[in-house]
């Protein structure tokens, strides 16, 4: 069996590295939220045992008897995307039905303070903390390279 | 006609319909007056992109305005929130594209009145007059039929109706979860699933007087596909087990 070339071992360690910079990064500035950032750093860990550990896939690919070991990795890294999609999309539907139930409480409060005369003002909000386009930032994420 | 001290509420949902909805509720504050209805009128404005919000500002009634595009079911909602909030005993939804005449609003009324039914749905397809629809979408409305009789065993003909009234109990109920995206096939079914009595009456409606549809022929094979499911789901989420 072959060993990863140890080119591509430096290049996934580089890549794994450099994500997982980028995660701490982005929870260090308040962009990504603790909760979410778990199953990435989990994931990360796990590219960074395998970008280590060289022998690992083929070893595990072994035990569990699948003969072709990147095989392995797409199947373990599909499921991951899926679970990880998955969650993603429970997250915006309880966010939708926030986003409903608040706005609904808005309209009603409009309504409400509309009906007492000194709440017209014509408004010129300040922008919220936090959302100022100019902060945005692009999280570059380089691909990694496992097998 | 109708002589009762308990007060309704018109809910309008409006996106989109400066054309119109100045006449739907003049004709519903017409209503009032002809009829000694208790009745009070509700805009909701579902964040229109028109000049529908300073149309309804002048109009001198209720009005909702949404801050951001919840769509109808978001929307009705929104309205249904607000009515049992304020101790409404009945609300009637009458859309705002002018479709849902005022006149045949009493009908929809009576049996509420009467406690004769907690749901009562205006339908198109009892009477034999006025405005039919196209024909797929006749063909979508007996698939409906078929499948809302399969899940609560009530038969509605006109299962896309939005133009209904509901008592203080089903208000309580939609209050709590109304569906968001083409809510009317599904609310049946949640409506049946929580015991409601559903009654139809034969009424006329109008071809909408203004704005478009929210059900093109483009995405009318998602709105099947959608209404199936959150029927089938909403069915599946109030079994009793």
């Amino acid at each position: 069996m072959d060993i990863i070339p140890l080119k591509i071992q430096i290049m996934s360690l580089l890549g794994t590295v450099s994500f997982m910079y980028v995660i701490v990064r982005l929870i260090a500035r308040g962009k990504l939220r603790e909760e979410y950032s778990v199953v990435w750093i989990f994931c990360t860990a796990v590219l960074l045992v395998f970008s280590v550990w060289r022998q690992g896939l083929q070893y595990i690919a072994a035990l569990l008897g699948v003969y072709y070991a990147p095989s392995l990795l797409f199947l373990v890294a599909i499921f991951a995307i899926i679970c990880f999609l998955l969650h993603l999309s429970i997250v915006i539907s309880r966010l939708q039905s926030q986003i409903k139930d608040l706005a609904h409480e808005i309209a009603y409060l409009k309504f409400r303070s509309g009906h007492e005369p000194t709440a017209e003002t014509p408004e010129a909000r300040p922008p919220l903390p936090g959302t100022d386009p100019a902060e945005t930032e692009t999280a570059g994420t380089p691909p990694s390279v496992t097998s | 006609m109708i002589n009762s001290p308990r007060s309704v509420l018109a809910i309008v949902p409006c996106y989109n319909e400066e054309s119109t909805i100045a006449q739907v509720v003049s004709e519903l504050y017409g209503l009032r007056r002809s009829h000694r209805l208790p009745i009070d009128v509700l805009v909701v404005n579902d964040c229109s992109t028109d000049r529908s919000l300073s149309v309804i500002r002048r109009l001198g009634c209720d009005y909702l305005d949404l801050s951001v595009n919840l769509g109808i079911g978001g929307a009705m909602q929104c309205g249904y929130r607000f009515a049992f909030r304020r101790g409404y005993s009945i609300v009637v939804q009458v859309d705002g594209d002018g479709q849902h005449p005022a006149s045949e609003l009493p009908k929809l009324l009576q049996p509420l009145l009467a406690g004769e039914a907690d749901v009562v749905i205006g339908s198109r397809f009892l009477g034999q007059t006025g405005f039919r629809s196209t024909y797929a979408r006749r063909l979508g409305i007996r698939f409906f039929r078929f499948l809302n009789r399969l899940l609560v065993g009530q038969t509605v003909h006109d299962s896309t109706s939005g133009f209904r009234a509901f008592n203080r109990q089903t208000l309580e109920i939609v209050s709590r979860y109304y569906p968001d995206e083409y809510p009317e096939p599904e609310a049946i079914v949640q409506f049946g699933m929580h015991g409601l009595r559903m009654k139809e009456v034969a009424v006329e409606m109008r071809e909408r007087q203004g704005g478009t549809s929210s059900i093109s022929s483009l995405n009318s094979i998602y709105y099947m596909t959608k209404v199936t499911l959150s029927s089938l789901f909403v069915f599946l989420r109030l079994k009793p087990d």
